[in-house]
């Protein structure tokens, strides 16, 4: 216990330093975007002057112009000055005293029954419980907070969400859980309060926040659906069915939905449709190992439109040439 | 009497309240958080679980985190 409070320390020292960060970014910042309110409001003021100059000397061309330009730099001032205000509201958080940072941590241990801290990788880990949402397993993850993450804070990637006992999408097996895609999380509807607890040091409810993501499956907006969760995913299409509708071919070792699967017409033999060839003759799907030349004029077909090794207009011309021979051997005899 | 209260909900803020002496945790919820249930929350109490009937102190830090929330893409 002794150790682990050693490393609380430690890690809550990181943390403190990572918002300290944080709060200096955000401090340069505001110094920006002053500065931006300032340059609009100089050029205002330069308009103004060359529009009372082209006033008195009844420049009407030159007037308009200017005029458009202020009209530009008053719509761009409000925009500037909102974007400054909001980054002073961020700047008004207080960064949290290491005793505070001390607190979270421990509540955080309280919370989860468990916490990893990582001093050489810089992160803290909990551990969830295996979650099932809508019947579907998904297994236990890891939310892991990487520290150094902390100090250009823009979205809910300072932490990762790793599964330890993956039940990946059939679609896609980066996908662990409806709202993480590798590794990352979507935090929605969690996203400005996630910001916010990180920001302000509440690493605890940070924590809380992302496991309660986890928890509850959005239907509207997910990476992988939950209908199509499990099953086998068409190789060629991506259709997602269950193991009874899907097909194996093969000659490619892939798994197939019954739209993109047949079977060869000579020989029956049950193949993905990629794997089967079109006969130019029937037009009928048949395999590779059903397919041959005609011995004489070498077009490729199926085996079922050759006779002999012959195809059908070959033979056809073959006969039209005999009875030729035949006509003319019984002239030539008569 | 003033507490601070931390909302985890949506924009998420932390607040200095005034609330009247003798406010329960469980008054204090429906005060802040009018229509929904406690059950979707973890509420705590200077980072304690308190049962419903605890009657908030000067000074208490409560917060209120949504055990729902819906992720996106």
């Amino acid at each position: 216990m002794e150790k682990l409070t050693k490393q609380m320390i430690k890690i809550a020292s990181m943390i403190q330093e990572q918002l300290l960060l944080l709060q200096d970014h955000r401090l340069r910042e505001v110094q920006r975007l002053i500065y931006v309110v300032c340059t609009n409001l100089d050029q205002l003021q330069n308009g103004r002057k060359c529009l009372q100059q082209c006033s008195c000397r009844r420049w009407l061309g030159a007037a308009k112009t200017i005029t458009s330009r202020i009209e530009s730099k008053l719509r761009d001032i409000p925009y500037s000055v909102e974007q400054a205000l909001h980054m002073m509201s961020n700047v008004r958080n207080h960064t949290p005293s290491l005793r505070n940072i001390f607190e979270e941590l421990a509540q955080l241990h309280n919370e989860f029954g468990r916490i990893d801290c990582n001093l050489q990788e810089k992160t803290v880990s909990v551990f969830t419980d295996p979650i099932e949402l809508d019947s579907t397993f998904l297994g236990d993850f890891e939310i892991r907070l990487e520290i150094e993450k902390l100090a250009q804070l823009r979205d809910s990637s300072a932490f990762r969400i790793i599964a330890l006992d993956p039940h990946p999408a059939a679609t896609n097996e980066n996908v662990t859980h409806p709202h993480v895609s590798e590794e990352y999380l979507c935090a929605g509807d969690a996203g400005v309060a996630l910001l916010q607890a990180l920001a302000t040091g509440r690493i605890c409810d940070a924590f809380l926040l992302v496991k309660s993501v986890l928890e509850t499956y959005n239907p509207s907006s997910p990476y992988v659906s939950l209908d199509d969760w499990n099953g086998i995913s068409c190789y060629e299409c991506g259709y997602v069915t269950d193991e009874e509708n899907s097909f194996y071919c093969e000659s490619c070792d892939n798994t197939f939905c019954d739209e993109c699967f047949s079977y060869c017409r000579s020989c029956d033999t049950s193949l993905c449709k990629g794997c089967l060839s079109e006969c130019p003759v029937c037009e009928e799907p048949v395999c590779e190992s059903c397919m041959s030349s005609c011995n004489e004029c070498d077009e490729t077909m199926c085996i079922s439109c050759l006779e002999d090794g012959i195809c059908s207009s070959c033979k056809e011309e073959m006969e039209a040439e005999n009875e030729k021979e035949n006509i003319k051997a019984e002239q030539h005899v008569a | 009497m003033k507490v601070l209260y931390i909302n985890n909900d949506l924009g998420g803020f932390a607040d200095y309240l005034d609330i009247a002496e003798n406010t329960t945790v469980e008054k204090f919820f429906s005060q802040q958080l009018p229509g929904r249930q406690a059950e979707d929350y973890l509420i705590r109490v200077n980072r304690q679980p308190v049962a419903r009937d605890y009657v908030l102190q000067e000074g208490d830090r409560i917060t209120a985190t949504p055990t729902k929330v819906e992720g996106a893409v």
